[in-house]
């Protein structure tokens, strides 16, 4: 009974089929056997088993049942996309959603969704989705419709997320970056830079991330550029140690020579290079920071006296 | 033996399965419906019914009803000089109940089928098993009321079918979706209002008599007066009746030297309504998308409850289904009809050897959790649901929850019961707290398991899974619920409260009747009933009980006469 191998049938009690009156002759001869409250593992087993069976036999979505409201609506709305118009075929859709009582309708609805979707500005989109309460509270529903469902939630999530990405004014950049790639070699080059010594990195990384893990994200975002994005940020810290080389490097090589056209070249490049000097003054900033904190631990110690509060600032 | 009970905001039944049929057991009066309304006499004795419903009119600060509102609630009534919790108050009634049925039966009745609105939340379920308890009785089920009713119209059907319930009662509002095949009855899907009923048309009525017609005759506010109010509301609620039969209907009521009359027409109560009635289009709706059942799939769409007799509410139904409600059983009866049913499997009566009935969880349970975003944010007072609702029960779920800083020595647990993403929209049933080891963040984690029984209780229970500690959360120390202890106590209370005795149910009932009736009446007949309480209370001092016997038959029939004609009554 318990072998993983043979469920759900051998908790039913059949043979594998896809016939749902047999699947439920079987779950009405087992549960009427079994004493619900005196054992309800017993029950929640044969529960499972036969929701998986009745999953399992379900029929593929059959084409449905046309009605002829349904494809007047339909018709209207297309003419009114035709028409340049989705601004009415949305008020059409909204006043069809708020008369329908729910299940096909509200599936046909949906199927219409899709097809205005692209043509409707987002806010627009996003009031029309919240109408329906797709978040939350319509969970078999969406079962039902998962296909429909997941294309349009996907698409309103990287909408959503192009639009912060392009609001937010520091991480801009990247926004163009990430979406629209940097064509040139000098814009490649300037990529580069933005990536390595930019600010808001935990930010892009976290809009990587979230990029990532979202499976239709590549019909918004090319995954080659999402690649190459990560690996320009991974290498912040190592040049940062390079920057702070050459800004160590080039005043001595400057004092060195005695030349103006050096001293210059050593201006020009710091000034392009506030993050790198930016970067690297951090790290000496903090590598100093522990050696003073370290000193402090020491000297507390050694100068402690009775009576004085333990520790020190931290 | 095991009694179904339906334990109403206006009415309560009992009832029995009884030689393969459902039976419905009759009160100390020989009412079928006992009034959910306790008053306290002026001896201090307690009187449950009718008596008490009428004396809702002439004492109202010494009477209660409706407290099924206030269930699990921490909000006490007063009667007289005592403060009741809604527990107690549903105790006596489930107390009168239990006097009518052991004398009808016999025997002594310890164990009974209380139904609850399927959208009684935990407290409202935990404060009506504490009510039997009060009551001596031993609740073994707690049935949803829809599923009741269902199960009085599932009785007849054989085959495969899908039936929609729709109980409107006096105070709440549940829809349930039905799949029978093969002698298993099985509910698919369960929505509701907890605060929708008979009562809010009432209420609705009221507000329109008061600002059309009361406020600027000068009429106190309803706060102000409770004797008069309970006049006026019994006339609302026999306007509203009325209404349900006729076109329009006129209320009058005596006012200083004059009487207010205040007519009205069905147009326009339903369009006072209006709100009203979307709120039921809602549920409906909601119940059959979980259910993933079209319209036109529904074998019968079956009212319950007594306020599915307003007109306007069937036409509602029926253009909403493009058929008509069914409704051949009594709508006040059926869920007390279904409640024995559910006694009667419980009781494995051979009649019903090849029935079997699976239930819902009404709402989603879950737990409140935090999540760290991946640039770092942290969102706060999210819900994760563990048991989905609509999930057929007892139902067992687990989820597992990790720390979330690093060092984290404790996991919080609270306990949400709703359908909103942000936990605070939620309904909080408890908290518990487990203990973990310090350890980096995300590496210490606690299994939370739901379990969910068949009454629709719930239990929590929570394993450390870096200790193996176990955690179990009593969902007790809320307010408005009351602990074992607290059962103790108010028990011992309660058995020190003078219940006035049943064979004096009558004559109790028919002085309080009258005794409305003469506030409610005016001139000649007033004096009349007056006299006519004087003959009775006579009657009843000398203490002959054949004379008592004739002198009430005489009283009764005396006031029929006198009684302000009602298609209903």
């Amino acid at each position: 009974m318990n072998d993983p191998a043979g469920f759900p049938w051998n908790a039913l009690g059949i043979a594998p089929t896809r016939d749902p009156r047999l699947i439920r002759a079987a779950y009405a001869a087992r549960l009427k056997r079994m004493d619900i409250r005196a054992d309800p593992a017993a029950f929640q087993h044969l529960r499972r088993a036969y929701e998986m069976a009745l999953g399992f036999g379900a029929p593929a979505p059959a084409a449905a049942p046309v009605l002829v409201e349904r494809n007047e609506l339909a018709a209207e709305i297309s003419a009114l996309i035709a028409a340049g118009d989705p601004q009415g075929a949305v008020e059409l859709l909204a006043g069809a959603a708020a008369g329908a009582l729910g299940f096909d309708d509200l599936a046909a609805i949906e199927e219409r969704l899709l097809v205005v979707a692209p043509e409707l500005p987002r806010a627009r989109l996003l009031a029309l989705v919240r109408r329906f309460d797709w978040h939350h509270a319509t969970h078999p529903l969406r079962h039902a419709h998962a296909g429909v469902f997941q294309q349009l939630d996907q698409r309103l999530w990287l909408e959503e997320w192009r639009a912060e990405l392009q609001r937010t004014s520091r991480t801009s950049v990247a926004a163009l970056l990430l979406i629209k790639g940097a064509p040139g070699w000098a814009d490649h080059l300037f990529a580069c830079w933005y990536l390595i010594f930019g600010g808001e990195r935990a930010r892009m990384i976290g809009w990587l991330d979230r990029i990532e893990r979202t499976p239709h994200a590549g019909a918004a975002f090319d995954p080659a550029r999402l690649r190459w994005c990560r690996r320009w940020l991974g290498r912040r810290r190592l040049a940062a140690w390079i920057a702070l080389g050459l800004s160590a490097v080039v005043p001595v090589a400057m004092i060195w020579t005695g030349e103006i056209g050096v001293a210059f070249a050593a201006w020009l490049l710091a000034l392009a290079n506030i993050g790198i000097a930016w970067a690297g003054a951090m790290l000496v900033v903090r590598a100093l920071g522990r050696l003073w904190l370290g000193a402090r631990f020491v000297l507390g110690k050694l100068r402690r006296r009775p009576g004085d509060a333990p520790g020190f600032p931290r | 033996m095991i009694v179904a009970i339906d334990l109403g905001t206006t009415n309560s039944l009992i009832g029995v399965w009884r030689n393969g049929a459902p039976r419905l057991i009759p009160n100390a009066t020989g009412d079928l419906l006992t009034p959910s309304a306790v008053s306290m006499l002026d001896s201090g004795e307690i009187v449950v019914g009718r008596a008490a419903r009428d004396r809702l009119v002439s004492h109202p600060r010494r009477s209660a009803a409706a407290f099924k509102r206030v269930m699990g609630s921490n909000r006490s009534l007063t009667l007289g000089d005592r403060d009741f919790r809604p527990e107690e108050l549903s105790a006596l009634v489930l107390r009168a109940l239990k006097a009518d049925a052991e004398a009808w039966l016999g025997e002594p009745v310890r164990e009974a089928v209380i139904t609850v609105p399927a959208y009684f939340a935990d407290a409202q379920r935990k404060a009506t098993q504490a009510a039997a308890e009060l009551a001596g009785l031993r609740c073994e089920r707690l049935l949803n009321e829809p599923t009741a009713a269902a199960l009085a119209y599932g009785l007849q059907e054989n085959g495969e079918s899908r039936i929609l319930v729709v109980d409107l009662g006096g105070g709440t509002f549940d829809v349930s979706v039905l799949e029978m095949f093969d002698g298993v009855m099985e509910v698919r899907a369960t929505a509701g209002d907890n605060f929708l009923g008979g009562e809010d048309f009432n209420q609705a009525l009221l507000a329109a008599f008061m600002r059309e017609v009361g406020t600027p005759a000068g009429l106190p506010p309803p706060a102000d007066e409770p004797p008069f109010h309970g006049l006026l509301r019994r006339q609302i609620e026999q306007l509203k009746q009325r209404l349900s039969q006729e076109d329009t209907a006129t209320l009058s009521l005596p006012w200083r030297t004059g009487t207010l009359c205040w007519t009205v027409s069905r147009a326009q109560f339903n369009t006072l309504c209006e709100p009203l009635y979307q709120r039921i289009r809602q549920p409906i709706e909601r119940a059959l998308r979980d259910a993933r059942i079209h319209p036109g799939e529904l074998a019968a769409v079956v009212l319950a409850g007594g306020a599915t007799r307003m007109p306007a509410l069937r036409r509602m139904i029926s253009l909403l289904f493009r058929h008509l409600p069914t409704q051949h059983l009594d709508p006040d009866q059926v869920v007390a009809m279904g409640a024995t049913v559910q006694a009667g499997l419980m009781m494995r009566d051979a009649a019903l050897n090849e029935r079997v009935l699976t239930d819902v969880a009404p709402f989603t349970l879950g737990v409140e959790v935090a999540d760290r975003q991946s640039d770092g944010h942290t969102v706060h007072n999210l819900f994760v649901p563990v048991i989905e609702r609509n999930t057929v029960i007892p139902a067992s779920r687990a989820t597992t929850l990790s720390t979330l800083e690093d060092g984290q020595t404790t996991i919080g647990l609270r306990v949400f019961q709703g359908e909103s993403r942000r936990a605070r929209d939620n309904i909080l049933l408890g908290e518990l707290t487990v203990h973990v080891p310090r350890a980096a963040r995300g590496q210490q984690s606690v299994e939370v398991r739901f379990t969910y029984d068949t009454s629709g209780l719930l239990e929590v229970d929570a394993t450390a899974l870096g200790t193996g500690a176990q955690y179990h959360l009593l969902i007790e120390g809320n307010p408005g619920r009351l602990s074992p202890a607290e059962i103790r106590q108010r028990l011992a209370a309660l058995a020190h409260l003078k219940i006035s005795p049943r064979d004096q149910a009558e004559n109790v009932a028919a002085l309080a009747r009258a005794e409305r009736l003469f506030e409610e009446l005016l001139g000649e007949q007033r004096s009349a009933v007056g006299d006519w309480i004087g003959e009775f209370l006579a009657a009843l001092e000398r203490g002959d009980p054949r004379q008592i016997g004739i002198s009430r038959a005489l009283l009764l029939q005396r006031l029929d006469r006198v009684e302000p004609t009602s298609p209903f009554d």
